[in-house]
């Protein structure tokens, strides 16, 4: 399938989720008598979002008078999202959004490929990540070496617990 | 037509003739009724005077049968009376009898319990001063022997079961503190993990991120 360039919009699971809730919104209404396209893009988006999405339209030539263009699109559109492979990223810290495109931008580069990310938090990795995808995984958390390093350094220095223990009893 | 009044003439003779033998016969059967009857009024009187005779005869006999049954009667009642006298009388003087024999039984028994309780007070008193004796001079030999016995076991506890006692409380100490180690260590291991967790900066922590994204890309992952 060609690729299109959906970055601006989709970069976890959730966020894919939620967009192609918002194309079927928009598809179910593409044949109406009044449909106009720019309020129902700002009841779907926000307005930075409805910008980036006409934008979307204007660089894969879809004509926004025609409805079955339109509605063309529309269906490629679900169906690029729905075909978008997902990563899953264990990692120890709740991500914010600059962690978050970093990491889609990293995707972009490295597979040639929009990536889906789905994030669960897990403290206990302390570091790092544990990382699934298609099926495959890799364990890349800190927490192997920290584990190693505590038992190291409990064995070199132990912690001893000191009890004063009492004389013998004498005879009687 | 000559000879049909010869029986005009002859008729009322014959209805004459037959009414009058009618009349006989009426006459003759009236006298027979009258005959019959005096029979049977005879007859009635006969059978009255049976039942009269029969009747006296009855009340005869049923007023004897009352009479001897009321004699009967009588001679019963007396002789029931006289059997009663009798009784009460033997009743009286066994009785009397009874319970003379009876009061002097009590007397007796009292006399027996009384000599009997002071035979058993006197034995009970001298048998129970020589078991206080006896008693006495078995609990002072036990006592010795248990005390003797006691002190073999002490002797014994100290050489050997105490030495045991006291290696086995080392052994649970040693391990009670070796377990103690091992709890303290996870609990040092737990701290550090949350405060290393803490103090690892967001952006540390992206850097992490993304070396172990490299790793994996350089393992193959992402082929």
């Amino acid at each position: 399938m060609e690729q299109i360039d959906l970055t601006e919009f989709i970069i976890t699971k959730q966020e894919a989720v939620d967009f192609s809730d918002r194309i079927s919104a928009i598809q179910e209404r593409v044949y109406e008598v009044d449909f106009n396209l720019e309020n129902i893009l700002k009841e779907q988006f926000d307005l930075s979002n409805k910008e980036k999405f006409l934008s979307l339209l204007r660089k894969n030539n879809i004509s926004t008078e025609s409805s079955s263009a339109l509605n063309g699109f529309l269906v490629k559109l679900r169906e690029y999202v729905s075909s978008l492979p997902t990563a899953l990223l264990t990692i120890a810290v709740e991500p914010d959004d600059s962690m978050l495109k970093e990491i889609s931008d990293w995707f972009m580069l490295n597979t040639k490929q929009q990536v889906v990310l789905e994030i669960l938090i897990d403290v206990g990795i302390i570091a790092g990540a544990n990382i699934s995808y298609q099926g495959k995984q890799s364990k890349l958390s800190i927490r192997p070496i920290f584990e190693d390093v505590c038992s190291t350094i409990l064995k070199r220095y132990p912690v001893k617990v000191t009890v004063p223990i009492p004389q013998e009893v004498n005879k009687p | 037509m000559q000879a049909m009044p010869a029986y005009f003439v002859f008729l009322p003779v014959i209805v004459a003739v037959l009414n009058l033998m009618v009349l006989s016969v009426m006459v003759f059967y009236i006298w027979m009724l009258k005959g019959e009857k005096k029979k049977l009024e005879k007859q009635q009187k006969d059978l009255s005077a049976k039942e009269t005779r029969l009747e006296n005869g009855y009340r005869q006999a049923i007023d004897s049968a009352l009479n001897k049954e009321r004699r009967i009667l009588d001679e019963a009642t007396r002789q029931a009376s006289l059997i009663l006298a009798n009784t009460k009388q033997t009743s009286d003087s066994s009785k009397n009898a009874l319970e003379k024999a009876l009061q002097k039984m009590m007397v007796d028994i009292q006399k027996e319990a009384g000599n009997t309780s002071n035979n058993f007070a006197a034995n009970y008193k001298k048998y129970l001063g020589q078991i206080t004796d006896k008693s006495l001079v078995d609990f002072q030999s036990i006592t010795k022997k248990f005390e003797d016995d006691m002190q073999k076991q002490s002797e014994e506890f100290r050489k050997s079961i105490l030495p045991q006692i006291q290696k086995e409380l080392e052994d649970y100490k040693q391990k009670r503190f070796e377990e103690a180690d091992v709890t303290i260590g996870k609990i040092i291991q737990n701290v550090t993990e949350k405060v290393l967790n803490k103090s690892i900066s967001l952006e540390d922590h992206k850097k992490l991120i993304i070396a172990a994204l490299d790793k994996a890309k350089n393992d193959g992952l992402f082929n």
